[in-house]
């Protein structure tokens, strides 16, 4: 066989083709992937400790070790987490909140239909389970409560009780799509621009539409 | 036709932070690298994941990009790398298999084609001469194109070519010539 017919034969070896809209979708896809390093190596200096996190999450389930160690996982992505939450650049915000959406589609494979929240504040992340995998399916909603003792931050869903600052508070989803708070003292709705409740500064939305 | 004069351009909007510019540059070379990925590995799968660490890497490492290359061999040089460095990690290539069989239940497979026999054979080749045939025969560079993008010498692409095309024609010559 000359090399001539060789490359003949080998030029017949088709591509599988994709479709037109893998194409389009490709370079996004690039981008978003940059922006996500980049934000991970943006937050490489930010070191926070783990060690107590563990020991209040581990200590006080009572785990097996499998699931202990799945849970150590976890809160290792929550530790992340909780280090880019920290950065506290408005510019950043788009970035960090991509990254916990991430996290949360990861904490709820590990852990469907069981979580209440988790609530970012100045103690670190924390993950609030249900015993049972009895939490009804709704959209995971995103709550940042600005107030006299803090920011604390919440993905949580409707019908959830949170603690703000040591007051119960009830999140409901309305048919609208608006974010309800109801607290023992006050009532507020994400359908009022820039409102507040007490004194408290709430921004709320669900955890897919926020940015 | 892209010019030297446009990828240069196009670098400077990146260096002024501009990532309009590169989403650019992934739409207009997604496709080249894309087939070099496949062609390297057999795996529509590994070829996505490839193409898209060949772009992450180039976005980051623009600065290193001299204007003197072009833009293309630039990236099939990061691409092949890429690549090379899949070709240690591990080997997937039951998806291949996978990927034809799905071709073959869904009748794509014209008489007297021999994409499968002729893709398994350049997965045969030593990953350093399958990325010479590909650069040469599949995207049409030159020897000196080729050794740039491959980061060797002519001499050695002259080499590899003339040990993989020594293969190939073993290992294909079993199939029919094709008609003209």
């Amino acid at each position: 066989m000359k090399n001539q017919e060789l490359e003949q034969m080998l030029k017949i070896a088709r591509l599988p083709e994709r479709e037109e809209s893998y194409w389009v979708r490709f370079p996004g896809q690039v981008m978003t992937k940059i922006q996500e390093r980049a934000a991970g190596v943006r937050s490489l200096p930010r070191r926070h400790s783990l060690a107590p996190l563990f020991a209040t999450l581990l200590g006080g389930l009572r785990l097996k070790p499998v699931f202990a160690l799945a849970l150590a996982g976890v809160c290792v992505g929550l530790g992340f987490v909780f280090g880019l939450w920290t950065a506290n650049h408005s510019s950043e915000n788009a970035t960090q909140l991509a990254v916990v959406r991430k996290y949360y589609q990861e904490l709820e494979a590990l852990f469907p239909n069981q979580i209440r929240a988790v609530i970012f504040d100045a103690h670190g992340a924390r993950l609030e389970l249900a015993e049972r995998a009895d939490v009804p399916v709704s959209p995971p909603l995103f709550l940042r409560i600005g107030g006299p003792q803090g920011c604390q931050e919440f993905v949580t869903f409707s019908g959830q009780s949170i603690r703000i600052h040591g007051e119960s508070c009830e999140v409901l989803l309305d048919q609208r799509g608006d974010v309800l708070l109801v607290g023992e003292r006050s009532v507020w709705s994400s359908s009022e621009p820039r409102g507040k409740a007490g004194a408290y500064r709430v921004e709320a939305g669900p955890l897919y539409k926020t940015s | 036709m892209v010019t030297i004069d446009q990828d240069r351009n196009r670098i400077a909007q990146r260096q002024n932070d501009e990532a309009e510019a590169f989403e650019d540059l992934v739409r207009e070379h997604q496709r080249l690298i894309h087939a070099l990925c496949y062609r390297m590995t057999g795996s529509l799968a590994d070829a996505e994941d490839l193409a898209q660490e060949t772009f992450i890497h180039a976005y980051q490492r623009l600065e290193g990009f001299r204007a003197e290359a072009r833009l293309s061999s630039w990236l099939y040089r990061i691409a092949v790398n890429q690549c090379l460095n899949w070709q240690k990690r591990k080997q997937r290539q039951d998806r291949l298999h996978q990927t034809w069989s799905e071709l073959d239940r869904n009748g794509d497979s014209a008489p007297g084609d021999w994409t499968k026999e002729i893709q398994e054979a350049l997965l045969k080749l030593h990953p350093k001469q399958r990325a010479a045939v590909i650069l040469t025969t599949y995207e049409g560079l030159n020897h000196a194109e080729a050794a740039q993008a491959l980061n060797c010498s002519e001499t050695t692409v002259s080499w590899r070519l003339f040990a993989a095309r020594r293969k190939l024609k073993c290992l294909l010559k079993h199939l029919r010539r094709p008609s003209p």
